[in-house]
């Protein structure tokens, strides 16, 4: 192999990827006995580790991954299903005994397997709710009533039972040694959901509880265990207990909602 | 058929949004743009994703239509939109990037220098750790031109970033 080759192939080398091209590896074992293509090697890897790491830090808009799923779930199938002309006339038959639906009548979800699934991460609650509480705390004046500032649990507690909101049935630990509380009510598809602002006490972090009725959330199931989604400032962990859905948004990376929920 | 299934699409979802954003950028340079593109790609998957029967094509073809997808708008933009020159400079510069840390702006700078040709493959080589296959079969032409293509682009990405010596004037 010329050198010029040589360098061709030692110049796009990239490791642990492209071990296994055979030109790579024939080049690579030339320069094994040559310090100038070793040296030579070595700069290109290290001008090949800069352009990566350069393109690698485009950061990625925090709320993407949910704007996709959203987006894919609202998405109409638009799979158009073309019968023979056989078909047709049977379906004409059937049709008068009123089966057609259940004969030739696939769902969307049926003729593709995969828009059953986007139909089910479309409606993950998590995203749904997640998505909704980002986008309020982003325009707090979306707030269906006043802020009401609060100096303990009990204090909040009463105020959303008097204002018939959902409440913490029980004292929420995360909640229990907080400090600053402020609530107020927002309205979800024509349903209320309490917020609860607090201040995790040791850090200060700022956090914000969303308390919602279970029964508006029919894919989750009573007792969930908590499900932690980070992202690159926040976090977030959604946990139902009895008939509530809860979903704590922390303006923090993941290590500190592990603190604010043990 | 190999026997394998596709993942689940909120898996695929995670596995590659990222990469995608990533490569879609380096191609509109635009973040907005880019967040489209990449959402398109999905939208693209959840239709049609099922018909894909091998799954260790499904990077390659996530990629592949979000190249298609970016020719696709492009041209259309061409088409029915005056380009005004002012706008593609502003744009070019990099003045509408959010979160673009300083040296991928240069990086993304000098990708935008290279004729398409050579920036596509780059941009696969560097951002998704793509194999040169991949990369052909993504762009669909030979191997040996995806080589030819990521050696003369990189060389030309090298000439534009590295600053030429500094011109001693004669005493």
């Amino acid at each position: 192999m010329k050198t010029k080759h040589i360098k061709q192939h030692l110049e796009l080398y990239r490791q642990g990827i492209d071990e296994n091209e055979p030109c790579v590896q024939k080049a690579l074992g030339q320069a094994a006995n040559d310090s100038q293509l070793q040296s030579f090697l070595h700069d290109e890897a290290s001008f090949n580790l800069r352009i990566q790491k350069s393109l690698q830090s485009i950061s990625i808009p925090e709320n993407l991954k949910q704007d996709i799923l959203t987006r894919c779930a609202e998405q109409p199938d638009e799979k158009i299903i073309i019968f023979p002309w056989w078909a047709k006339v049977a379906a004409m038959v059937v049709l008068s005994g009123g089966l057609l639906v259940s004969f030739f009548g696939p769902t969307p979800q049926d003729s593709n397997p995969l828009a059953a699934q986007v139909a089910a991460a479309g409606i993950d609650s998590f995203v749904e709710l997640e998505s909704f509480a980002k986008q309020f705390l982003k325009s707090p004046s979306l707030a269906s009533n006043k802020y009401h500032h609060a100096s303990s649990v009990d204090e909040i507690r009463n105020y959303l039972l008097s204002h018939n909101l959902p409440e913490p049935h029980l004292l929420v630990k995360p909640v229990e040694g907080a400090e600053r509380f402020d609530c107020t009510s927002l309205d979800y598809k024509g349903n209320k959901v309490s917020l609860v602002n607090f201040a995790e006490k040791q850090s200060g972090i700022r956090c914000h509880l969303f308390i919602a009725a279970l029964k508006e959330f029919p894919t989750l199931n009573q007792n969930k265990g908590v499900e932690v989604r980070e992202y690159t400032d926040s976090s977030a962990a959604l946990w139902t207990c009895g008939e509530r859905v809860y979903l704590m948004i922390v303006e923090a990376p993941r290590e500190q909602l592990d603190i604010v929920m043990r | 058929m190999n026997g394998e299934s596709l993942p689940p699409f909120e898996q695929v979802v995670s596995d590659y949004y990222e990469g995608l954003y990533r490569f879609a950028y380096s191609l509109a340079r635009n973040p907005d743009e880019a967040s489209d593109l990449t959402q398109d790609v999905f939208v693209i998957f959840a239709k049609k994703g099922s018909s894909l029967r091998d799954p260790s094509k499904l990077k390659s073809w996530l990629f592949t239509s979000l190249y298609r997808e970016f020719l696709r708008k492009r041209k259309r933009a061409q088409k029915f939109t005056p380009v005004d020159k002012e706008i593609l400079e502003n744009h070019s510069s990099g003045n509408s990037g959010i979160g673009t840390q300083t040296d991928a702006k240069i990086v993304l700078d000098a990708l935008e220098q290279l004729e398409e040709i050579f920036r596509v493959p780059l941009s696969l080589f560097y951002l998704e750790d793509f194999s040169y296959q991949e990369i052909a079969s993504t762009l669909d032409v030979p191997i040996g031109t995806v080589m030819s293509r990521l050696s003369r682009g990189k060389q030309q990405l090298k000439s534009i970033l590295t600053p030429t010596t500094a011109h001693t004037p004669q005493t």
